[in-house]
């Protein structure tokens, strides 16, 4: 809502402070509560309640601590089963043997370091981290359809204190099969093999920051097909 | 009695190892404690272990299988947290003692302050019950985005009610004689 200045001139910033303050002062006050039952915050999640009882439930776990730990936690497990496909075929044997999250080193190194070179400026410890000024990460490029056989060149815009980016394409299937670590805002080559004609991918970019923060950037989705 | 493996099948590990990557992914969305992720993995993992006779049809199956294990890991997990501490303020009352949060400055500005926010806090339980649901997200620091998918809204429909809401927020605390222009 910026910097809406209606009838009282308190920003947003100051009011969530405030707000924080005041529930957190609230709860430790409070002797007894009635909570939301866990199956009441995982219908909220789920979004499987009446809306009149969505908004109550929602009001409720909203002032309460306990219950948005709870709310977050579901909603967490929830969006993880919801941002993979349906039905998740079994992997390529040759990935069997590596556990997807600690790919990315050797995934590099199977998709062929050949195939995709980091641009010049972003091999680490030789240039200047790309900066911004704004404090998320926002992908540029690839989206939407992408043309086989053309290659591929993820782009986003630098943040600031950013002491490097970390790149990773994942397949409809949620496993990573791309990941590079820059200290540019690009990474550019010839498509690696296991981004393939006909498939949709998603693909982020996480920034670590100088303060130890790791802002990431919303998935963004691209399809590569033939021509 | 076969010998018993602590480890699942390879096929397995990897499809959980890929969900305990993901949900960790989310996580950040919703700034979540690695704590909480690890505390579901570890009760997916033990669950999944235990039904290891089936655990290779479980890896051909679905991972569709150890979203479902994971949910209700988390269920058990929440149900577990109330239990133990409905015991614990039965046995001891100790938790009745107020967080306070620390404000800059003394003593004199720290009790202001603390007044101050019980005043939004109090604020905000008056705003119209359509809106505050939407307001309390919002200042909890969840996306605009988040909060329309939550409640199943067009973007419009919740940029309007929070819209609405802060206003009514705003003006509820000048009828208080909160806010910066009536600050000395």
């Amino acid at each position: 809502m910026g910097n809406n200045e209606m009838t009282n001139g308190m920003s947003d910033a100051r009011l969530r402070q405030l707000y924080a303050l005041g529930s957190a002062n609230r709860a430790g006050a409070a002797a007894t509560v009635e909570h939301a039952s866990p199956e009441d915050i995982l219908a909220l999640v789920q979004r499987s309640l009446p809306e009149a009882q969505r908004l109550e439930t929602l009001d409720h776990v909203m002032a309460c601590a306990e219950c948005r730990r709870e709310f977050d936690l579901l909603r967490a497990v929830e969006a993880a089963g919801g941002e993979r496909t349906t039905q998740v075929r079994p992997l390529p044997s040759a990935w069997r043997r590596t556990v997807p999250y600690a790919l990315a080193a050797s995934l590099a190194l199977v998709v062929g370091t050949e195939a995709w070179r980091r641009s010049d400026s972003a091999r680490l410890g030789e240039e200047q981290v790309m900066r911004g000024d704004g404090s998320g990460v926002t992908v540029v490029s690839p989206g939407g359809e992408v043309a086989a056989g053309e290659p591929l060149t993820f782009a986003w815009r630098p943040v600031a204190g950013a002491r490097r980016y970390d790149l990773e394409v994942l397949n409809a299937d949620g496993n990573v099969v791309f990941s590079a670590e820059t200290r540019d805002t690009v990474v550019t080559g010839a498509r690696p093999e296991t981004i393939l004609p006909g498939a949709e991918y998603r693909w982020w970019v996480r920034a670590v920051l100088d303060d130890g923060a790791q802002p990431r950037s919303e998935p963004r989705s691209f399809r590569v097909v033939a021509r | 009695m076969p010998q018993a493996s602590n480890e699942l099948s390879t096929a397995l590990e990897s499809t959980v190892a890929n969900f305990a990557g993901m949900v960790r992914r989310v996580g950040w969305r919703y700034r979540l404690s690695d704590a909480d992720v690890d505390e579901v993995m570890q009760e997916v993992r033990i669950r999944l272990w235990r039904a290891r006779a089936s655990s290779e049809q479980i890896s051909t199956s679905s991972a569709s299988y150890v979203y479902r294990t994971a949910v209700s890991a988390a269920l058990d997990i929440a149900r577990r947290r109330r239990a133990r501490k409905a015991e614990l303020s039965d046995s001891i009352d100790d938790d009745a003692t107020p967080v306070v949060v620390a404000a800059p400055g003394g003593p004199a500005e720290e009790l202001e302050q603390s007044e101050v926010a019980r005043q939004v806090a109090q604020a905000v339980d008056e705003i119209v019950e359509s809106r505050r649901p939407v307001v309390r997200m919002y200042l909890a620091g969840y996306p605009r985005e988040e909060i329309a998918e939550l409640l199943g809204w067009s973007e419009a429909k919740t940029r309007n009610l929070l819209y609405r809401g802060l206003a009514e927020l705003r003006a509820r605390l000048t009828e208080r004689g909160v806010g910066w222009e009536t600050t000395k």
